[in-house]
């Protein structure tokens, strides 16, 4: 039951990315992964409702797997409203930073760090970066740019995410983008797009052949 | 006890218990929890503010987590909650290094003007403003290091989620990441910001206009006092008492300015540690001319760069060192005054400085000089066309005190125009 909730709700957040500020999603992944699944399970359906995100069939399935069993409030549960299709990406993917000429991901600081970490590592396999900009920027301010971590790993996706959040909030970001995707998950256009205009980092142990696990169809 | 909490708005206690979990949470929690906060989102603040706590395994004492429990119920939210939440009144707290600089650190206050004056000059009531480098990580998914510190006192008038909201809004739109830390002259404060000020950057709010940062003499008491010799200090922290938190905000005289303790032991003290205390009065009895259409807002001169010890832990010979400092002070204090009396009405008049004047016309207002310090209490009327209301009243603004009150004086001199209200009689 327990691991079962936590790789739904992992499911269920990563599905949830590029439709939720990177602000909180981060931190309900850090949160997943420090096992607060209660907390989840009555902070996301509120926020869910508060910025009014709703789900498709399958991610109300992740979403009761995930959560009902740790107490969610069924009545919020019953007000998310369901989406039959998904909006579109709100994002366009590049392999460097396109604004910051020689900004790329493969070289710099982040890169040495995450090879460090992750090269050889049992299950985890590809680990790859792309950059992040809006669709449709809202014109004012500066158009940010932000850094998309890609990794497959074959478990502990929700630990994964925690710990590479943490190392990328410890040297700066503060909003971390990290897309942990279990073997064999289909990813929603929003990880499609980000795969397909990502850059390889390193590779664990668990990926001999080179092929990005998540990007099979 | 609970009476007294009861009278304390809700806001409040849940900005209140945000200070004191402050460098225990990391800085995006709270910087969050204060947005939901000031937006009236209570319910979502105080559940951010738990599920952090339980995820990060942060430990409360009890009478913290009784608070918490308090809150949740407040707001409505699942009291399920709480009872995750680790207790442990004897768990050893964060240890912090505050400074203002390291090697080719910026100052931690560059930048914070530009990005703030335009809040600063809407937001009521704000009294002082520092700002310092934390050098230690806060919190379990701690952010970058060094996190910069912005301190803010507001007076009684003043809202402090709203100004914590607004500042930090303000800060990020420029740029500038920063934990904004809003406190409410006259309450107490933790040792992470009593020790976060201690070595924090004074940033000095110029008043031109009179309007908006009339703190009515009472920042005299004001703990922001520019910064003592920079030291990196290390503190732990106070545990949070509910009671003595829902007293202090009941009770508390706000014209007392108590919120560093540390600094304000007494008097004396309180206007003490200025490198060089005749400076500030020198400063102000420079004619300056600028417009005084509208209110502005101007950093503190330049400091030396401070020569940082390396990190060094609390220095113990500080507080011994107090009482010469002290009488350095006094001696100082004394030498200031007698050149005062020498000076004649007409010189002081040309500087403007009708408070002085009417100082030196008063054979009694040199009387409470005997004691070397000036006891009376600041009249709020020198913002009315800059006059003392009695014999032996002493300004603050004269030694130590905020800044903005001798640059209203000034302005009034330079100009010619009395300062905002003083003209409405």
């Amino acid at each position: 039951m327990g691991e079962a909730a936590e790789l739904a709700c992992h499911e269920l957040l990563l599905s949830l990315a590029g439709r939720l500020p990177d602000r909180q999603l981060w931190r309900f992944r850090d949160w997943l992964a420090a096992g607060a699944l209660s907390e989840l399970s009555h902070v996301l359906p509120l926020t869910l409702l508060r910025e009014r995100v709703g789900l498709l069939d399958d991610e109300f399935r992740l979403l009761d797997a995930a959560l009902r069993p740790h107490g969610a409030d069924m009545g919020l549960l019953s007000s998310i409203r369901e989406l039959y299709e998904l909006p579109e990406v709100g994002y366009v993917f590049h392999e460097h930073d396109s604004d910051n000429v020689g900004r790329n991901s493969l070289g710099d600081q982040l890169a040495v760090l995450l090879a460090a970490l992750l090269r050889g590592r049992p299950a985890v396999g590809e680990v790859r970066a792309t950059w992040r900009r809006a669709r449709h920027p809202s014109g004012r301010g500066v158009v940010e740019v932000r850094r998309v971590l890609l990794v497959t790993a074959t478990a502990d996706h929700a630990a994964l995410t925690g710990e590479l959040q943490r190392v990328q909030r410890a040297v700066g970001e503060s909003d971390p983008c990290v897309e942990v995707l279990p073997v064999g998950y289909v990813p929603l256009p929003y990880h499609r797009a980000a795969l397909a205009a990502s850059e390889l980092l390193c590779v664990g142990a668990e990926n001999p052949y080179g092929q990005m696990v998540g990007s099979a169809r | 006890m609970a009476e007294s909490s009861d009278r304390i708005a809700l806001p409040i206690r849940v900005h209140d218990f945000l200070l004191a979990l402050a460098g225990r949470i990391d800085d995006d929690a709270l910087t969050d929890a204060r947005e939901l906060l000031a937006v009236a989102e209570l319910d979502r603040a105080v559940d951010l503010l738990t599920a952090s706590l339980v995820a990060g395994r942060i430990p409360l004492s009890a009478d913290e987590r009784d608070e918490l429990r308090t809150l949740v119920d407040a707001v409505r939210s699942a009291p399920a909650l709480v009872d995750r939440v680790i207790v442990n009144d004897n768990a050893l707290l964060p240890r912090h290094r505050f400074t203002t600089g390291v090697m080719d650190d910026p100052a931690p206050d560059t930048g914070v003007l530009d990005a703030i004056g335009r809040v600063i000059e809407v937001l009521p009531d704000i009294r002082a403003l520092s700002c310092v480098w934390r050098a230690t990580p806060a919190g379990v998914p701690a952010g970058p290091v060094p996190q910069r510190v912005v301190l803010v006192e507001t007076g009684p008038d003043g809202f402090a989620p709203s100004t914590a909201y607004r500042v930090e809004q303000s800060l990020r739109r420029a740029g500038i990441r920063a934990s904004v830390e809003v406190i409410q002259a006259g309450t107490d404060v933790t040792e992470y910001h009593a020790d976060a000020l201690a070595v924090s950057r004074r940033v000095q709010l110029r008043q031109v206009s009179g309007r908006g940062h009339d703190a009515n003499g009472e920042s005299g008491g004001s703990l922001f006092t520019d910064s003592p010799t920079p030291r990196t200090v290390t503190s732990t922290r106070r545990r949070y008492a509910t009671g003595a938190h829902a007293e202090k905000r009941s009770t508390v005289d706000a014209s007392t300015g108590r919120w560093q303790p540390r600094i304000a032991h007494d008097e004396a003290t309180a206007a003490e540690p200025e490198p060089d205390p005749v400076k500030p009065y020198e400063a102000a009895a420079q004619p300056v001319a600028e417009p005084a259409s509208h209110v502005a807002v101007a950093p503190v001169e330049p400091e030396p760069a401070p020569a940082l010890p390396e990190l060094a832990l609390p220095e113990p010979a500080a507080d011994a060192d107090l009482s010469s400092r002290e009488r350095e002070l006094l001696r100082q204090l004394h030498q200031e005054l007698a050149k005062r009396e020498g000076e004649s009405p007409e010189e002081t008049g040309t500087n403007g400085w009708t408070g002085h004047q009417r100082h030196s016309a008063d054979p009694t207002a040199t009387s409470p000089e005997v004691n070397g310090f000036p006891s009376a209490e600041f009249n709020s009327g020198t913002d009315n066309g800059g006059q003392f209301s009695g014999g032996g009243e002493f300004n603050p603004g004269d030694f130590g005190g905020p800044a903005w009150h001798q640059s209203t004086t000034e302005q009034t001199a330079v100009n010619g125009i009395p300062p905002y209200g003083g003209a409405q009689g």
